[in-house]
């Protein structure tokens, strides 16, 4: 006995657009919502190491910023214009514009035996930036904040 | 499934791999600001010296005055108290131990510039040009994270000195 032949399922598997609808239609959403779920943690573990790794590259500048700066604030008796711009010169290296730099510290000529203090905050914007926005939606502001005390050596 | 599962497998190990990455960012700040606060203190105590000598040209530390200052320094650079018993936890649990504060003036055995050598506690040999009247602290710590206790050596110099 000859086999008969459907000739529209025929047609169907020689469709390929066709096919895909009919064979893979149901499976084919599944894969969808799956990725759809793992996408925040692929895109985190994409992304996230690198930002981190940024972030503590910049927090060891800032600290060698000011820690430098203590330095030779304790010279000059005080934090002097030359050695804030310098410290502001070394941020800027990493990408603070100096309108994000917060610095508080000794203004006044101080003499040698008292202690010098120094502050800097700057803004730590990518630390934990994509659990926050994708799990929590919303950011903190995180900062990284070092500071320095020393004795001025200062002699008027 | 299996990828499924595969997935978490892998999300795990990262995971883990992530967080002993933070701890051991931790413990790299740690060192760099427990260095950077010894760092100053024996600065300090190295400022602090007595009147009467200089004024004949000998510089001889104020050795009670010295010791103050640098517990007062180091208060004020690290998270301890008084006692050197530490107020926070990030850096270290245990507090610092100072083994000894090392004195190199003009009333120190020797002329500069000198080879200054030191038995540290863990019986590794320590030794630098000194080339000026000095102030030498060596401390231990055990660091968050680093599992065993390390000696910290800081110097502090008054440098161009002849004598």
């Amino acid at each position: 006995m000859i086999p008969m032949i459907d000739e529209t399922k025929l047609v169907i598997l020689a469709n390929p657009l066709k096919r895909g609808s009919l064979v893979y239609g149901g499976l084919f959403m599944e894969k969808l919502i799956v990725f759809m779920m793992l996408l925040p943690f692929s895109l985190i573990l994409l992304f996230q190491p690198a930002l981190d790794r940024l972030e503590e590259g910049r927090e060891k500048v800032v600290q060698v910023a000011i820690q430098r700066g203590v330095e030779r604030a304790a010279i000059d008796g005080y934090f002097t214009d030359d050695i804030k711009n310098d410290m502001y010169a070394v941020l800027s290296a990493v990408g603070y514009q100096e309108e994000d730099i917060e610095f508080k510290g000794t203004e006044r000529p101080t003499y040698r035996g008292d202690y010098i203090e120094g502050t800097l905050k700057v803004p730590n914007k990518y630390q934990f930036l994509m659990f926050e926005n994708l799990f929590e939606g919303r950011t903190t502001d995180n900062y990284h904040i070092h500071t320095a005390t020393r004795m001025s050596e200062f002699i008027n | 499934m299996e990828k499924l599962i595969m997935f978490m497998m892998i999300l795990a190990s990262c995971l883990s791999f992530w967080v002993k990455d933070v701890e051991i960012v931790l413990m790299d700040r740690a060192y760099r600001t427990i260095q950077y606060g010894l760092e100053h203190a024996v600065h300090d105590a190295a400022l602090q010296v007595e009147i009467m000598p200089l004024s004949e040209g000998f510089i001889v530390f104020d050795q009670p005055k010295a010791e103050e200052v640098m517990l007062e320094s180091i208060q004020h650079n690290l998270p301890v108290d008084s006692m050197l018993s530490p107020s926070s936890d990030i850096f270290f649990t245990e507090p610092l131990k100072i083994i000894d504060i090392v004195y190199l003036d003009d009333n120190f055995v020797g002329s500069f510039p000198m080879t200054w050598e030191y038995m540290l506690p863990n019986g590794k040999k320590f030794e630098r040009a000194i080339f000026g009247p000095s102030v030498a602290l060596i401390v231990d710590v055990k660091v968050q994270g680093a599992g065993k206790t390390t000696p910290f050596v800081v110097i502090q110099e008054y440098k161009g000195y002849e004598g």
